[in-house]
């Protein structure tokens, strides 16, 4: 076994020794770089290369230059490169912009020598023009004015290369949307970002989400619009006023009646109260009902001042399972009654003592002419 | 003097047989108008502000001028009224045969006010209790305004002052029969015609009146 492995490292030692040894310089292309690594349509990027000389003897280099066929190249040749001793590197760096044309494309590196000789090496580079994909995965079954809903995307990369600096800024008038913009930084290829909105609806209106993100240094975007169209709740809380009885005590009047929650969701923190002209005055000024569960009723009551007959505007105020604060106004038709009489001590005895007085102003007449 | 008064109001006919004999002077009638009429302004003053009380506050800056435009007018129409009121029985009188001077006569109306002397202190304290016991609120509706009035005017208190105006108006009806048989020297059966033709129309449109605010028709 032992003479085995010595024959094996004897034959190696002698074919080296048989190689015969390089002389002067020997230039290659040790490596390349492309930013972005996949260009789109129009971008402008960058191709490095690394040249080495792996020979015993420098070189005097002269030209280094880049021909980019379907790219353009924008940056100059370098002209006079100079001495690259054995063993060196030295890199050059090109700036080329991409065509209109999708595609694969071999720009040309030309490295020429002082004594007229030249190396070449193409460098392939992908031109491929799709954009990151905006899909709408979760949207309200339905969204009414004045309530936040939530608004999910998914951002997706379909490029086989990452892109940078990925944020949605979602646009548009006739609705309220948090947060205002969102950062998601870089995506890679064939990856996927989710984000919410919360968007609260002012009318009828469209939103467009606006996606920007860099490949290389360009910039791109792509948008999604959605339609922002308001409906009715189907579920929401349907708070009725009914049963309104209301009673004037002196100056005063006293309203009872029924809240009821005609609807499917629960209305909470639900307030009572009366607005202009009605002046709340003490012991109800406003009615603290609570939580109304739907098919559920409250008695309430409330107190106010109204200087005449006119209508009441009856305010229910409740929060809906997000916070929202939602008023409902109906209104009660008050009749101030002009005359409130209490009756005093004269009025009540009024009568008796007219017919008395009567009574006696006959008997008065009578007797005067009964004196002739 | 309160004998005299006591006679005037139970036996008139002497009253003014006595009263024909002394001298004729317009002093004692026009007090007792004046004093009904006083009376008359203070229950204005109560009617009117519990009115004004109905009116819009934008209005209420005329209130003081309102009442005391309703007093002063109270005050005039009770002379006013004498006035007239003789005038009338006079023109009638003179058609039956009447022959006394207007002065006479007009002295006689006015002693004939005198039972309606306590009448207006009777609807004076009527009409007090009344409004103190009364709260108005402000309208803006002219219909409730009117409806208002409706209530006001047919609330007991005030159906009872009507009531006592009409009672002591045929009091003070009957000693104008006798004030102007002996003013006008006139049978009596001509008096009570001259009297009671237009007093007991006046009546029966107060009384037409006051049955409309009961509500008969």
């Amino acid at each position: 076994m032992k003479l085995s492995y010595a024959i094996l490292i004897i034959s190696i030692l002698v074919l080296l020794a048989a190689q015969p040894s390089i002389a002067g310089p020997q230039l290659m292309v040790t490596g390349t770089n492309v930013q972005p690594e996949v260009f789109m349509k129009g971008d402008t990027g960058t191709v490095t290369l690394m040249v080495k000389n792996n020979g015993d003897s420098g070189v005097q280099v002269n030209r280094a230059t880049m021909y980019g066929g379907a790219f353009s190249v924008m940056s100059d040749p370098y002209p006079t490169v100079g001495w690259l001793g054995a063993g060196n590197s030295i890199s050059f760096t090109f700036t080329i912009r991409a065509g209109n044309e999708d595609g694969i494309f071999y720009p040309r590196f030309v490295l020429e020598l002082t004594d007229g000789t030249a190396i070449r090496h193409v460098i392939p580079v992908r031109v491929e023009s799709s954009d990151l994909t905006i899909s709408l995965v979760k949207k309200p079954d339905y969204i009414t004015i004045g309530r936040t809903a939530s608004y999910t995307l998914e951002i997706g990369n379909p490029r086989p290369n990452a892109v940078s600096g990925v944020q949605v800024i979602p646009e548009g008038q006739g609705f309220e949307v948090t947060p205002t913009r969102y950062f998601i930084g870089s995506l890679e290829s064939d990856h996927t970002a989710s984000v919410d909105f919360q968007v609260m609806p002012e009318r009828i209106s469209q939103m467009r989400f606006r996606v920007i993100f860099k490949n290389g240094v360009n910039e791109h975007q792509n948008s999604l619009l959605v339609p922002v169209v308001p409906s009715e709740n189907k579920k929401a809380a349907e708070i009725h006023v009914t049963n309104l009885v209301s009673v004037q005590e002196g100056e005063r009047f006293r309203l009872t009646g029924d809240v009821s929650n005609a609807g499917l969701e629960r209305a909470n923190s639900v307030v009572i109260r009366t607005e202009a002209p009605a002046v709340p005055v003490d012991p109800f000024r406003i009615y603290v009902v609570g939580s109304l569960e739907p098919d559920d009723f409250s008695s309430f009551e409330l107190t106010f001042r109204t200087p005449r007959s006119t209508q009441i505007p009856i305010v229910v105020e409740y929060k809906d399972a997000e916070g929202n604060r939602i008023a409902t106004t109906s209104y009660v038709d008050v009749t101030a009654a002009p005359l409130s009489e209490e009756g005093g001590i004269i009025s009540k005895f009024g009568l008796v003592l007219v017919w008395l007085l009567v009574i006696v102003v006959v008997i008065v007449i009578v007797y005067s002419w009964r004196r002739r | 003097m309160s004998h005299s008064l006591v006679q005037l109001l139970l036996d008139p006919e002497r009253f003014f047989q006595e009263r024909a004999e002394e001298s004729r002077g317009l002093l004692f009638p026009a007090a007792i108008v004046l004093a009904i009429a006083i009376i008359g302004s203070i229950s204005a003053y109560f009617m009117l502000g519990l009115t004004l009380l109905l009116m819009p506050s934008s209005s209420q800056g005329m209130a003081d001028l309102i009442v005391a435009i309703g007093m002063v007018s109270s005050i005039a129409g009770a002379f006013i009224g004498w006035v007239v009121v003789t005038a009338v029985i006079y023109g009638i009188s003179a058609l039956l045969g009447g022959k006394g001077a207007f002065r006479g006569l007009l002295e006689n109306i006015g002693w004939g006010y005198f039972p309606q002397l306590f009448g207006s202190l009777l609807s004076l304290i009527f009409m007090y209790d009344f409004v103190s016991s009364t709260s108005v609120s402000p309208v803006e509706d002219p219909m409730l305004v009117a409806e208002a009035m409706t209530r006001f005017m047919s609330h007991p208190s005030m159906l009872s002052i009507q009531v006592i105006s009409v009672v002591f108006m045929l009091w003070s009806a009957n000693i104008w029969i006798f004030g102007t048989k002996s003013a006008r020297g006139l049978k009596m059966k001509n008096a009570v015609i001259s009297v009671l033709l237009p007093i007991g129309l006046y009546l029966l449109y107060m009384i037409y009146v006051l049955i409309g605010y009961l509500g008969v028709f």
